[in-house]
């Protein structure tokens, strides 16, 4: 862990005024949410606290571009000039988007809380609100390694675009993983849906695994384990993405005499 | 003027080592360094001019391993240039100055103060102290670098690259957008960084700054090292001139050219097919020889005092130009 690389990263990113605005704006969106609610409809909406997958959204806030942009600007040369290995660059870059995108969570979690709080008390579980900030802790951590690794690839923000290009590879991969053989007439067309459909389903599947790297804590509520597969499948694909950013980082040219 | 083989044959252990140096892009159509041998001993100032493409740019790449060579090896004291013991040896100044823009000045030195490994007792003291010695108005420090003029940037540049006192020093056009007075002091610093033990690695396109500071240049043109001149400090006494002469009229011979600067009590260095460059002791044997030369009907079409030794290299290479598009 390089400190100075840490540090700049945050840094950078509150640099920008408009992420930082963007930001702002998402964290506190609960309590806009609940007034608008409240002046407008008169109404609540049932759900407390939010999904604890929603919080991607911070990651992409402060992780685009992380090292991207400084493929971009140029400035990522004379930083690998000092005595810094790529390994801990990455790792700096990923440790600090994945701290800042937390605390970004974790605010907006205590802003639900407090929405939560003032409407209806008694329906508030601090087990709930537990598991749901770590699980929101572990989401950030994740998918700060996707962003880091697809940030690694690209210059600038094309990270962002990607990032959309795997998530409609989703989108497309689960609408057809929903066509029913039954409805398609019999022939070549149903061989081919069947053979479709589950390759499909497990790309999505995969998709899912990738790009929402995420532990489900709600077992523990019941008082079970969680399980062993899906921690060892977080921390699999932390490593893979960051050894993967690792990897094209030390393979990457820099742009030296490029204009 | 002297001139020495490429390779130094004495064994030191310490030093920039480049070997048969190969790098090509786009698949190997171009190529940029081809075989480039070179050695840059401790505590010399070692210039590197070249044409626009010659292969300058790259070189500096492949020293600091931000380029990945083909073939041919570069070692720096011993070690392979992406050590990281090596690059806490050297300090850098790029052609470009792309900086963290949204910092301030002084947060910037601070930044790389803490990226080269000092204690962080002494980071802001010596990071102001390198600030001032590069003489950035103390004003400036907290200001954003996006609001810094080119002169400034080169300055802030100048003084990252000497944070932790490096033992090399590579500058790639640190003169560049620099007014006279930072031109001065550039020079200045660079002599105190030499006589230090510094070892500088200069690349410009001022001739006169290269000449002025490097005890050794390399000419380098299409990625090979063409020809490598010692600057003596007994040189600087010496006041040179150049005569050109239309390529296609009666030019003079060599012998009879070299007798005549005898008889002026000049000193004939060079003699090509469209210039001479001439040496002499004092300006008055200039007027006399340049006489001569008219007398005996020689095409002198431009004569000038020749303040730089470099530029020859450069006329050579108009030369070849203009030859091959005749």
């Amino acid at each position: 862990m390089n400190w100075a690389i840490f540090k700049n990263t945050l840094r950078r990113c509150n640099a920008n005024k408009l992420r930082m605005w963007i930001l702002l704006v998402v964290i506190f969106m609960p309590i806009i949410a609940s007034t608008v609610q409240l002046c407008v409809q008169h109404y609540f909406s049932d759900q407390l606290i939010s999904d604890p997958l929603r919080v991607t959204f911070f990651v992409l806030i402060c992780g685009s571009g992380a090292i991207g942009s400084q493929l971009n600007d140029g400035t990522l040369s004379l930083v690998l000039s000092r005595p810094v290995t790529i390994t801990k660059y990455v790792f700096s870059k990923w440790f600090a988007v994945s701290s800042a995108s937390s605390i970004a969570a974790i605010v907006q979690l205590l802003c639900e809380l407090a929405v939560a709080l003032n409407r209806t008390p008694a329906a508030v579980s601090f087990t709930d609100v537990a598991i749901n900030g770590t699980e929101r802790i572990l989401v950030c951590f994740g998918f700060a390694a996707v962003m880091i690794l697809l940030s690694a690839l690209v210059s600038g923000i094309k990270d962002l675009g990607l990032y959309l290009l795997l998530s409609i590879l989703g989108v497309i991969c689960s609408m057809l993983s929903q066509i029913k053989s039954n409805s398609v007439p019999d022939g070549l067309a149903r061989v081919a849906v069947s053979i479709m459909v589950p390759f499909a389903q497990q790309c999505q599947t995969i998709l899912d695994q990738i790009l929402q790297p995420f532990v489900d804590l709600s077992p523990l509520l019941s008082g079970a384990f969680i399980s062993l597969h899906a921690i060892a499948s977080y921390l699999a694909v932390i490593t893979l993405f960051l050894s993967l950013a690792i990897f094209s980082l030390n393979r990457r040219e820099l742009p030296y005499g490029a204009d | 003027m002297s001139e020495q083989s490429i390779i130094d044959t004495s064994d030191k252990p310490v030093g920039i080592f480049i070997d048969q140096l190969t790098k090509t892009y786009k698949g190997g159509k171009v190529k940029a360094l081809n075989g480039l041998t070179l050695q840059i001993n401790p505590g010399e100032a070692f210039g590197i001019v070249g044409p626009n493409g010659a292969g300058k740019t790259t070189l500096f790449g492949c020293l600091l391993s931000f380029l990945k060579i083909d073939t041919g090896s570069i070692t720096i004291d011993g070690m392979p240039p992406d050590a990281l013991q090596v690059r806490r040896i050297i300090g850098y100044l790029p052609e470009r100055l792309n900086f963290d823009n949204w910092m301030s000045g002084r947060e910037f030195m601070q930044y790389h103060h803490e990226l080269a490994e000092q204690p962080a007792t002494e980071r802001p003291r010596a990071c102001d102290d390198l600030l001032a010695l590069v003489a950035l108005d103390p004003s400036s420090w907290t200001l954003p670098i996006k609001r810094y003029s080119r002169g400034m940037l080169q300055r802030l540049g100048f003084a990252q690259a000497l944070i932790g006192n490096p033992k090399y020093l590579l500058l790639d056009e640190p003169a560049s957008g620099v007014d006279p007075g930072g031109v001065l002091l550039l020079r200045s610093l660079l002599r105190d960084l030499k006589k230090k033990g510094v070892t500088i690695v200069l690349n410009s396109h001022q001739l006169d700054q290269v000449e002025k500071l490097c005890d050794r240049v390399a000419f380098i043109k299409s990625g090979q090292v063409e020809a490598l001149e010692v600057m003596q400090e007994s040189d600087h006494d010496v006041t040179r001139f150049l005569v050109r002469w239309n390529n296609f009229e009666n030019q003079p011979q060599d012998v009879e050219l070299r007798a005549m600067c005898e008889n002026q009590g000049a000193t004939l260095l060079d003699h090509q097919p469209e210039f001479a460059v001439f040496s002499v002791q004092n300006t008055e044997v200039i007027a006399a020889t340049i006489k001569e030369m008219v007398l005996r009907g020689y095409p002198i079409i431009h004569a000038s005092s020749q303040d730089n030794r470099l530029e020859k290299y450069f006329l050579s290479s108009e030369q070849d130009i203009s030859q091959k598009e005749l």
